[in-house]
């Protein structure tokens, strides 16, 4: 059944308060805000590095290493949590996990040549894991990507569906994640992500970034609707009916929501009632 | 506000709850949008039966598909009380209050042209680009092009885009007045013709268009139920959503929506009235509430 529990923070406001603290260089407030993020939303990468990078912040390396490892497991293109990661493991003295991090990112230069746009920072990278390695002290590691603001992040977002509506479901998924970054975990960002997952058959990432959203907002009539979907497309049809169950109990005043999951399992070929 | 909060129809948690129109207002003209709407005198030479039915759909979120159906936008939403929004505006769709891109691949790939050019929204009650003559048929031409491509919504009936068309060519400007006030009686009002309008595309053989305008009368059950906010009237909100339930799962039958609509003005619509000043329909009760929205700060 889907939950209805509210989680005990806002994990769209905590990032917020998070990012400002950051800036702010207020890493104690910072590690606070993004440790109630990742409470809910364990899979959004961008806390998970900045949590990291906050404890770099205060010198606290052996404690930054598992945001960073978990950041770079959600999502492992991510260059500044994979640098941050291997800048910790040289300053707690483990040089060959730091090492192999590094020859990672070396590997990834190579692999996308000079050329490739991310290639000055991944070469950046590179320089601040060798000063590391080689003692020196660390350099500013705080992340290369813009976090831009809320005004920016609604016009990211109506290009991101616009893109999904003419079917470039990749660049979508690419503008969404950009906009996690300056957004934090907001749950219609994360029903989208799952949305387009979805269509690329990624059936399994469509699924965790639904319940990344669910977990965020309980009640988020997109995102019960589209999981309800993919419940369908995955041939669980009753999971699919618990998911209406909750978008009607929700939709007293009626829901575009409700109605197009409600057609959806009637064109699966049953009766929904 | 931004379009991501009109698409979920879910605020996050624990943030205060905002009334739907607010989706789509510019920051600073919530008061102006919840209290007043710009004055429209209908033109009586045109048959007023039709022009209830168009109205009623003028502000149906059904009629549309695609984001727009999402974010429960209706032709209403920029063309306030038939005429024009000045204060509409949603990020990404905007660029000054009152303008919108509705060549955005946003609402539809059949109208897109993948630039952000967005257009001042027209005052209906001006004579505008498109021949409004009968004869001509181009208004329900344009106006079928609007529902069906530009917003993706379902193929309307003609007798849809016939009322549809009646109530554009009633709106007018009112001599004496600029604005009037956006009340419960305004509310009151579309969900009557909405209802009754129900019944009018049953008789005409429309049962898709009466389905459309009970969803539209529960969508404006919900309206009124937003702005009867505070625990004083939670009795009131428990029957307008009795009402909805009902509503929703009554036969599309000539006698028995009437039989709701007499219902609902007997045992529901007087409540409504007598509450009125206790509800967020009364400036200073949302002045009030304005207030805490903004986070306690005048």
């Amino acid at each position: 059944m889907p939950s209805t529990s509210a989680p005990a923070y806002d994990p769209v406001v905590e990032y917020r308060t998070g990012i400002a603290a950051f800036e702010a260089k207020d890493y104690k407030k910072a590690v606070n805000a993004f440790k109630h993020v990742i409470a809910v939303v364990p899979s959004h990468a961008p806390a998970q590095y900045l949590l990291g990078a906050s404890l770099m912040g205060m010198a606290d390396f052996k404690r930054a290493i598992k945001p960073l490892e978990a950041a770079v497991k959600a999502d492992s293109s991510m260059i500044d949590a994979q640098r941050a990661l291997a800048v910790s493991y040289a300053r707690q003295g483990d040089t060959a996990k730091a090492t192999a991090r590094r020859d990672a990112l070396v590997a990834r230069k190579t692999a996308c040549a000079a050329t490739c746009p991310a290639a000055a920072q991944i070469d950046a990278a590179i320089a601040a894991v060798n000063a590391a390695l080689a003692g020196g002290a660390p350099q500013a590691l705080g992340p290369t990507q813009s976090l831009r603001s809320l005004a920016a992040v609604d016009v990211t977002y109506v290009d991101a569906v616009s893109l999904i509506n003419e079917g470039r479901y990749e660049p979508a998924i690419a503008l969404l994640e950009a906009a996690l970054w300056s957004a934090g975990p907001h749950p219609d960002l994360l029903t989208y992500l799952g949305y387009a997952n979805r269509k690329l058959g990624n059936y399994g990432i469509a699924g965790s970034w639904y319940r990344a959203a669910l977990a965020v907002a309980p009640n988020h009539r997109g995102a019960l609707e589209y999981y309800g979907e993919l419940k369908l497309q995955r041939g669980d049809r009753r999971g699919a009916l618990a998911y209406l169950a909750r978008l009607e109990q929700l939709c007293g005043f009626g829901c575009v929501q409700a109605d197009a999951l409600r057609v959806q399992i009637a064109e699966a070929g049953q009766s929904v009632s | 506000m931004g379009l991501s909060a009109a698409l979920s129809a879910a605020p996050p948690p624990r943030t205060a709850p905002a009334l739907l129109a607010l989706t789509w207002t510019a920051p600073g003209r919530e008061r102006a949008v919840l209290l007043e709407q710009p004055a429209t005198c209908l033109n009586p030479a045109v048959a007023p039966a039709q022009v209830r039915l168009g109205q009623a759909l003028f502000n149906a979120p059904d009629l549309f598909g695609g984001q727009a159906a999402r974010a429960a936008l209706n032709c209403a939403s920029c063309h306030s009380n038939g005429r024009r929004n000045p204060a509409f505006f949603l990020s990404g769709i905007s660029g000054e209050p009152g303008s919108a891109d509705v060549s955005s691949s946003f609402f539809s790939l059949a109208r897109t042209n993948r630039q952000f050019d967005p257009v001042a929204i027209p005052d209906l009650a001006l004579p505008g680009k498109i021949d409004r003559a009968p004869a001509s048929g181009a208004l329900e031409r344009f106006i079928r092009g609007l529902i069906v491509e530009e917003f993706t919504g379902r193929e309307p009936g003609a007798g849809q885009i016939a009322a549809l068309a009646s109530y554009v060519r009633a709106i007018g400007p009112c001599p004496a007045r600029a604005t009037e006030p956006r009340a419960l009686s305004s509310d009151l009002q579309l969900l009557n013709a909405s209802v009754a309008g129900a019944v009018t595309l049953l008789d005409q053989q429309d049962p898709a268009g009466a389905a459309v305008l009970i969803k539209a009368a529960r969508f404006r059950l919900g309206l009124i139920d937003e702005r009867m906010a505070g625990p004083k009237l939670a009795k009131l909100r428990r029957a307008l959503l009795t009402a909805s339930l009902g509503l929703a799962q009554l036969p599309l039958q000539r006698t028995r929506l009437a039989a709701w609509l007499a219902t609902f003005d007997r045992d529901v619509a007087p409540s409504l009235v007598r509450s009125e000043r206790q509800s967020l329909y009364d400036p200073r009760q949302l002045d009030r509430w304005l207030i805490d929205l903004q986070g306690g700060k005048k």
